[in-house]
């Protein structure tokens, strides 16, 4: 069953990386990657996301749509990557989720996906 | 260095204010990108100082300009191998040439340049994207369409250089991550991505218009700057009334900037200035401006505004002031935009046609809509002292000194409660 | 370009919507979804379980029941669709059916 990891990044914590250490980090999320494929995970989608700042919300109020810039809540962390994994339960997820790489500051949410008639 | 003559000095700095927004839209469009396309301007430019002071200033500075800046854009291609894939390049549809095309201008190099397209509509809705934050498409706006240098935009906004320079850097960078296009919006959406950028040089004259005492020169270029953005909309645009509109509003406001402070600074109401210190050319133009829109029969927001700023314009002495006309203008402009500030100012027209006590009516429930607006208490004071309710005015104006924002609204409100 | 779209709802006003407009708002998710599928757009989809049932994993290390931040508007589903052009995104971000507490959040994505 699908469940998505969700990376919260701390975001000043990302901006501070040396270039060296943003290699790194790419390399430790092929690492995962390769893990899950071994695994014989499934993974329907994975992305990164574009820095915080691009982010826009359309918010309805009656019939008008209002566009601001900025993310939803202003905390520190912003979504910075998704994983969508194929596993037979949260506790599965949850053991993948671990081993995400991260930084300090950083987390990770966990949620199935409904199980659809489709 | 070659010691500059003023003559070059002053051909390069006419050259920035009048081509610099026309040079960056085209190249942009012909690089595809943003950054490439102004460091090499910006490059260009600086070599045109030397250029021009050892061969002369060239008939042609626009054309010469986009020729340098061309070519230095190849050349920093060619330097870096990777630049070209690591550029943030922006989504230019209906793009003829597209990055790593510009071999094949090399042909209209020089004096075979005969116009240069003008390609500043699509920088300055792309600068102005709903997707970037006010703050954001003004600092683009003046930095991409005026030439203003990010100092210069720093001291307007009164904020620190390096500020104003990474809030630009990520505006650059979100129009490139977001996939914001480079393009003038298609009809449907036009109206309102018009009035978003409208919005944005009515914020830039605002900026400056409302100069705290003692209004330094930077912010009065700000106005100027507004207006001159404002009018190469217009020219743009000639099918949209409310860009003309807009023209029209800062033009009439504007022409009032003599008459606003008296020598020691301080504020002069409306319909105390000094009607002689008034531009009348300004107000002309403004008027005439307004005969056109009227005609289009498209009467938005901006057209409003201005033709209520028109009726002060008009009038000889305050009290010639047609007040049934604005009062009537208040009225739509109340009903289209449902603005709070709108409601306001037509309480205190709707007082001038029909004494205080209706006005007052008017601005119940503002309150809880402009918490933080110190003109709301002041007009309730104003017109609470008229009615002779003199210690309820005491307390608004009160209340308006504690929200009052600069010195100048201040020491106004201070004098009016002494008066009391 | 691929843009992430984000479907956020108060969840428990849902919850408590009258089956029929619940339906309705699901049906009008399957119809979109289904559109963008059929024009060769979309990239992923799914609905969510509710947000009590997520685990996060927090800066300290430690899993907690629950959801990462507590406001009464919560992700329900995402949509990763392949949109021409940030314009192009707006524009099907207002397509999303609108239960209350709706707003979508877009961001850019690349793939990995």
């Amino acid at each position: 069953m699908e469940h998505v990891l969700l990376l919260h990044a701390n975001v000043e914590g990302y901006s501070t990386l040396s270039p060296e250490e943003v290699d790194k980090l790419y390399a430790e999320h092929q690492a995962f990657q390769t893990a899950l494929t071994e695994a014989g995970v499934a993974r329907p989608y994975s992305a990164e996301l574009h820095p915080s700042p691009t982010a826009k919300i359309v918010r309805s109020a009656g019939d008008d749509w209002l566009l601001t810039d900025g993310p939803f809540t202003e905390t520190k962390e912003q979504l910075g990557g998704l994983y969508v994994i194929d596993v037979p339960d949260m506790d599965a997820a949850v053991y993948w989720a671990r081993r995400i790489p991260v930084i300090a500051g950083d987390a990770v949410e966990v949620r199935a996906t409904k199980a659809t008639g489709e | 260095m070659t010691a500059v003559s003023p003559p070059v000095a002053q051909a390069v700095e006419q050259a920035l204010r009048n081509s610099w927004g026309r040079l960056l839209a085209l190249l942009t469009r012909l690089l595809g990108s943003l950054d490439l396309a102004e460091d090499s301007l910006q490059d260009a430019f600086e070599a045109a100082v030397t250029a021009w002071q050892r061969a002369g200033v060239p008939d042609r500075p626009e054309a010469w300009l986009l020729t340098a800046a061309r070519r230095r854009a190849t050349d920093r291609l060619r330097r870096d191998a990777t630049l070209a894939r690591k550029l943030p390049l922006l989504v230019v549809p209906d793009s003829e040439p597209g990055p790593g095309d510009l071999d094949e201008h090399r042909a209209e190099e020089g004096p075979e340049v005969t116009t240069i397209p003008d390609e500043r509509l699509r920088l300055l809705f792309t600068c102005c994207h709903p997707a970037l934050s006010m703050e954001a498409r003004t600092a683009l706006t003046l930095r991409c369409l005026g030439g203003l240098t990010t100092a210069e935009i720093a001291r307007a906004f009164l904020v620190p250089d390096a500020t104003m320079a990474a809030r630009i850097t990520r505006a650059k960078k979100k129009i490139a991550g977001a996939g914001i296009p480079y393009r003038v919006p298609a009809d449907a959406e036009l109206p309102e991505r018009l009035s978003g950028v409208l919005a944005v040089l009515y914020l830039v004259f605002n900026e400056g218009y409302s100069a705290t005492s003692g209004d330094t020169p930077i912010r009065r270029d700000l106005c100027e700057e507004a207006i001159r953005l404002a009018r190469v909309v217009a020219a743009l645009m000639p099918d949209e009334p409310e860009a003309r509109s807009l023209l029209a509003l800062l033009l009439l406001q504007h022409a009032r900037r003599d008459a606003r402070l008296d020598p020691a600074g301080r504020l002069v109401l409306l319909p105390d200035q000094d009607r002689s210190r008034w531009d009348d050319a300004q107000i002309a133009e403004g008027l005439t401006l307004l005969v056109a829109v009227a005609r289009s029969g498209r009467i938005g927001p901006y057209a409003l505004q201005a033709a209520i700023a028109a009726e002060h314009g008009r009038a000889a002495r305050a009290a010639d002031t047609d007040w049934v006309a604005i009062a009537a203008l208040y009225e739509s402009l109340d009903r289209l935009t449902g603005s709070p500030v709108v409601r306001l100012n037509r309480a205190v027209a709707v007082a001038e046609v029909s004494g205080p006590r209706p006005a007052l009516g008017l601005l119940d429930g503002l309150d809880a809509r402009l918490p933080a607006f110190h003109l709301l208490p002041a007009t309730r004071a104003d017109l609470l002292r008229r009615l002779g309710g003199t210690v309820e005015a005491r307390a608004e104006y009160q209340r308006a000194l504690g929200l009052a924002g600069n010195a100048a609204e201040r020491d106004f409100l201070t004098r009016r409660l002494t008066e009391l | 370009m691929q843009y992430l779209f984000l479907i956020y709802a108060d969840e428990d006003a849902v919850n408590a919507l009258p089956a029929e407009q619940r339906r309705g708002l699901y049906s009008g998710h399957l119809a979109l979804h289904r559109e963008l599928a059929d024009r060769g757009l979309l990239r992923y989809a799914a609905p969510l379980d509710d947000s009590p049932t997520t685990r996060t994993l927090g800066p300290d290390g430690l899993f907690t029941d629950g959801p990462y931040a507590e406001t009464k508007e919560q992700l329900g589903s995402l949509y990763v669709v392949e949109c021409a052009d940030a314009d192009a995104a707006l524009t099907l971000a207002r397509r999303f059916p609108a239960g209350p507490g709706h707003h979508v959040e877009i961001r850019p994505v690349t793939e990995v």
